[in-house]
């Protein structure tokens, strides 16, 4: 049995899924404005409607006028985009972007190509959407303290460029009931709804927007149902014009009805998965537990013998393909932090029920499968391990990782699960935990608003030197603390503390400024609509309809901080071989005619990573103050804040506005990346990098840990190297650290994509909490993946 | 009691069972032209220097306090007849182009360390390995030490050349899990040219280890020109049908070690081996031994 669907290493896909994947790939990426079109003329058309209900109308009318189509060979329908490979435009959430429109063909990250008419038509319309998007909200409303320190890298994105999104909705809801159930839901609670009721009016505004909504998706369905008719009618290929009508078929009943069968519910999916996408162009929008809710469909048609494993194989091989479109207009700063097209669509597989037994089931092996066939950047793909998670399992796991893209990463379900009950989400709830965008975890029901924001750390470090001045920028942001009349380490780590939770305090502000005025102008009524307990309450998720209503909160460059401050305390304060007003000369001048400091920093003091106590105890003490200064303030929904230790690509960008760290990096350099040590300087393999990271209390920041990991390829590629790789994931369990991922390149490998990157196009790489395509990042970025591979033999 | 230990290396996959933590005690008989650790050899520490780190600072020639670190276009150059290896030049050295192999360690400091990974023995079933050098070129050192992981609970593996006293040998079999051996040639000219071993001890250790150890791993480095060839390998083959061993690994030559020579400020000894032909030797040497009955994984 287990045959049939595992991993056979060095097999392709089916010839279907090899051509769509090459069609995807021969693309380079484009902007359409059709939607932006549609969203300003309905906008202007109905100013005088409720947010809400503006919003919904403008969805419908996308579905419903957007140009469709069906590419050649597919057999799940749906696009983002008017065309191929292309990211609409979202003029409601910011037109600011277009300032620097001009360079989007040849700027560093995310680079789009824009067509003269595409161009013209939204510098049509720009003047309508200027001072009313919410980026200009955002200008408007910030404080003066929050303003500087965006500007100089203290803080950085709440969702003032896009959507809020960072979500899993409850996907078994369309597939169980189909919209044709959930209308007759919301018809229930408008009829239950009195008209004398307080929040009459925000709440049958509310339900009018969500069965708009319903209608939309009805009418998108029908529209691809019509084109699959007309295009079979025309169709040569006997075979491909009869499989055309029978994607019009199923069309008549997805989504509508409940899934009959396993093609049904995975076009009904794919729907539920697209419309979000198209409403707002928040990141992250997550399939979860894909394995589970789609299985019992799966199960039925293999029983039947109505489907087999290679044509479930393929069709989920088509969806992996699916997620690897979408795609969104990026800001350049935007583009920065989400380099490489990320869009965070996570996939989980494995783990444990809500009942605490393993439900590892052949599905989690066919998606295993289908990253190894697809290997591109998106999904964001996931499995969950326990100590039960069964040994051949595991070891596909490892075929699936040594495909080469950076994924499946792994989470430990015994340290989250425990993370989530201790945050108060009963056991069952948390057992069925599922992770958001990178590996932001969430649990039904739950607006976890996992993204308010990066807080860079190594930026309060700076301003503990300065006392309370940048020394990058030269202006005074943070507190003005006098660190110069320090007589001990203790008291001036006393002050960086005091730095720190300043710096929070201005994160939490911005993060709530954020829930304010997304909620005021960015309702979400189709992500409403699968999130409880919102069509209950009659009210949004931004609205904080959510039974859960978290929001993260992400500390950044928490290595850089520990390698920084040992150097302060080993080489001020208890060796004295030069005082802080020297040391912070030293960094403003960034190490100018200091080689010999510096390198005797990098190469001679320890640094975090290497299980060396002195210096993780540092990493242990400034990410507790972090979590207690998060765990004191509730969000604008009246939910509790989440701490987070990760940062996507956000260390790069952070890291451009950071002046030399007294770890001995340069100014503008990348700070370390989540809670990795520090790329390179971690030289004792991986049980000493998870010794050092485990000291660290991980169970406290719920919304996220991320661990990135170079192993060697002998570690996939021989049997002995695999059974190697199982006993360290066994071990990673046993250890009780979050999350962990692998790249597994050699670093001549990148250097000859780097040469030649037109024989690379589809090298998929890990970019600090996600995957990316390798050529398509920047050079920048690009030195940054080469740098961990430096210092070990 | 203290023995001289050069690396105490964690995750180590190719050294027995599980997880590793690999011992590497400094000090070996023989001086095999191939040696892939030529820092491993002499018992007692040395001083070794990259020049690829060095960034000329020149403050080693300050440091040193005998005066034997003079400069050459910038980078040191020292005088290592004088050299007692007292590490004042690699303390001050800001790249670490400067470092110092070998140190006195009790052997209960070295199961400390080597401990650190306790759980990720405990969850892999690994332990530690004690390789070398030739561990058993500090018998009493090796001893105490794997007695200690006995009272610990841990597995021990010793990987040998089997150059060493069997009395020494022997004595420690009862506290290994595992023992890799060494077979570098059965030819005893071409083994005594080569590495300067002696093949009636060496044969008659190997016996002694597999009649006593139920569990034994041979390994032959498969070194083109030295053990390549078909006679080469009917003499193997010989000698493993003598003492019944059916199944054995090979690691072919990998030239890793060379840029360790110039740093120790010696000559490269291996310079004349090709490369190339290591692992289509072994793949040779692997049909061949399969042909007579044995079978051979290629590993390393």
């Amino acid at each position: 049995m287990m045959a049939e669907y595992g991993i056979i290493p060095g097999t392709e896909p089916s010839l279907r899924v090899q051509r769509l994947k090459e069609n995807f790939l021969d693309r380079a990426p484009c902007m359409c404005c059709d939607r932006a079109v549609i969203y300003t003329e309905v906008y202007q058309q109905w100013e005088s409607l409720p947010v809400i209900r503006r919003r919904a109308r403008a969805l419908r009318e996308t579905l419903t006028r957007m140009p469709v189509f069906i590419s050649p060979g597919e057999i799940i329908v749906g696009h983002p985009a008017s065309k191929p490979r292309s990211a609409e435009v979202f003029p409601e959430i910011n037109i600011k972007f277009m300032e620097d429109i001009e360079q989007f063909e040849t700027r560093e990250y995310n680079r789009l190509r824009v067509s003269a008419e595409v161009k013209q038509t939204l510098y049509d319309m720009w003047p309508y959407w200027k001072g009313k998007t919410l980026t200009d909200l955002f200008f408007q409303m910030r404080p003066a303290a929050v303003r500087s320190g965006i500007a100089t890298g203290f803080l950085s994105n709440t969702h003032e460029w896009s959507g809020f999104a960072h979500v899993a909705m409850d996907y078994r809801k369309i597939l169980h009931k189909g919209i044709a159930g959930i209308q007759k839901e919301i018809g229930e609670y408008r009829k239950n709804l009195a008209v004398t009721d307080p929040e009459f009016p925000r709440k049958s505004s509310f339900y009018a927007a969500c069965e708009e909504l319903c209608e939309g998706t009805l009418v998108l369905a029908r529209r691809y149902r019509t084109l699959a008719l007309e295009m079979a009618a025309v169709e040569e290929d006997a075979g491909r014009a009869a499989e055309l009508r029978n994607l019009a078929e199923l069309l008549e009943r997805s989504p509508l009805e409940p899934a009959a069968n396993f093609r049904e519910a995975v076009q009904s999916f794919w729907f539920m998965q697209l419309i979000p996408q198209i409403e707002s162009n928040g990141f992250s929008i997550s399939p979860g537990r894909f394995d589970q809710y789609m299985w019992p469909f799966l199960e039925r048609d293999l029983s039947a013998g109505k489907i087999n494993f290679q044509e479930a194989q393929e069709l989920v091989d088509m969806l992996f393909l699916k997620f690897a479109e979408i795609m969104r207009v990026d800001s350049t700063g935007a583009a920065e932090v989400n380099a490489g097209y990320a869009s965070g669509q996570n996939l989980v597989v494995g783990g444990i029920d809500a009942a605490g037994n393993d439900c590892t089931n052949p599905l989690s092996y066919i998606c295993l499968t289908a990253n190894y066939h697809i290997r591109l950047h998106q999904p964001n793909f996931t499995v969950r391990l326990h100590k039960n998670t069964p040994a051949d399992f595991l070891n596909q796991v490892i075929l699936s990782i040594s495909g080469g893209n950076g994924m499946p990463q792994v989470l430990n379900d015994g340290l989250i699960i425990r993370s989530l009950t201790d945050h108060g989400i009963p056991l069952e709830e948390a057992r069925e935990y599922l992770p958001v965008g990178c590996d932001e975890i969430t649990v039904h029901g739950m607006w976890g608003r996992c993204n308010g924001g990066y807080l860079n750390m190594a930026k309060a470090l700076e301003m503990t030197i300065g006392c309370g001045t940048d020394l990058e920028f030269n202006k005074e942001i943070g507190l003005r603390l006098d660190a110069d009349g320090c007589d001990s380490f203790e008291d001036f780590m006393r002050l960086f503390e005091k730095q720190l939770s300043y710096s929070v305090e201005l994160q939490v502000c911005d993060a709530n400024l954020a829930d304010h005025i997304h909620q005021q102008i960015m309702p979400l009524p189709f992500i409403s609509l699968f999130m409880d307990d919102c069509l209950q309450r009659g009210q949004d998720v931004t609205g904080g309809g959510a039974r859960y209503n978290t929001t993260g909160l992400v500390a950044v460059g928490a290595a850089t901080c520990a390698d920084s401050l040992y150097a302060i305390r080993d080489l001020v304060f208890e060796n004295k071989k030069l005082s802080l007003q020297e040391f912070r000369e030293k960094l403003a001048h960034n190490f100018h005619n200091d080689e010999y400091l510096r390198q005797f920093i990098i190469n001679r003091l320890p640094k975090f990573g290497n299980d060396v106590d002195g210096v993780d105890s540092l990493a242990v003490r400034l990410t507790g103050c972090f979590f207690d200064n998060v765990e004191r303030y509730k969000n604008y929904r009246g939910g509790a804040f989440w701490p987070a230790l990760y940062s996507v690509s956000a260390q790069i960008g952070l890291g451009n506005y950071t002046a030399a760290t007294a770890d001995g990096r340069l100014a503008n350099l990348p700070l370390s990346d989540g809670l990795t040590p520090m790329y390179g300087l971690d030289l004792h393999g991986p049980t000493a990098d998870l010794k050092s990271v485990t000291k660290i209390n991980q169970s406290r920041a719920p919304n996220g840990v991320i661990i990135n990991q170079r192993l060697t390829k002998n570690l996939f590629v021989t049997p002995q190297g695999r059974e190697k790789m199982a006993q360290l994931l066994r071990y990673f369990v046993d250890s009780g650290s979050f999350h962990w991922q692998f790249n597994i390149l050699d670093n001549q490998t990148l250097l000859k994509a780097q040469k030649t990157p037109e024989e690379y196009r589809s090298l998929v790489v890990r970019v600090a909490g996600y995957s990316a395509i390798f050529v398509e990042l920047s050079r920048k970025a690009q030195d940054s993946i080469i740098g961990r591979y430096e210092g070990t033999v | 009691m203290t023995g001289c230990v050069f690396d105490v290396q964690r995750f180590c996959v190719h050294d027995g069972p599980g997880l590793r933590t690999t011992v590497f005690l400094k000090g070996c008989p023989l001086r095999c032209r191939w040696c892939s650790n030529p820092e491993s050899q002499n018992t007692a520490p040395e001083l070794l220097f990259n020049e690829r780190r060095c960034i000329q600072c020149g403050t080693c020639v300050r440091s040193c306090p005998r005066g034997l670190i003079g400069r050459e276009g910038g980078y040191p150059l020292i005088n290592r007849n004088g050299c007692r290896a007292c590490g004042a030049c690699v303390r001050d050295c800001p790249t670490a182009a400067l470092i110092l192999k070998g140190g006195p360690m009790t052997a209960a400091q070295t199961l400390e360390q080597a401990l650190r990974d306790a759980d990720v023995f405990a969850s892999s079933g690994g332990g530690i390995t004690v390789s070398g050098g030739e561990p058993f070129s500090q018998p009493e050192f090796l001893y105490e030490l794997l007695d200690l992981c006995r009272g610990a609970g841990v597995s021990a593996v010793v990987e040998t050349s089997s150059a060493a006293q069997w009395q020494d040998i022997e004595r420690c079999l009862p506290l290994l899990t595992l023992v890799f051996c060494d077979v570098k040639h059965t030819n005893p000219k071409i083994l005594e040219e080569w590495t300067g071993a002696d093949v009636r001890q060496m044969q008659e250790n190997i016996s002694g280890i597999i009649k006593t150890h139920p569990h034994v791993i041979i390994r032959v480095p498969v070194i083109p020109g030295f053990n390549t060839g078909g006679e080469s390998f009917a003499g193997f083959a010989d000698f493993f049908h003598g003492l019944g061993i059916t199944e054995i690994e090979l690691l072919p030559y990998h030239p890793l070690g060379e840029g360790k020579y110039e740093m120790l400020g010696r000559p490269c000894a291996d310079a004349l081996i090709d490369v190339k032909q290591a692992v289509p030797a072994a793949r040779d040497f692997q049909r061949f031994l399969a042909s007579r009955g044995i079978h051979a994984e290629i590993s390393g």
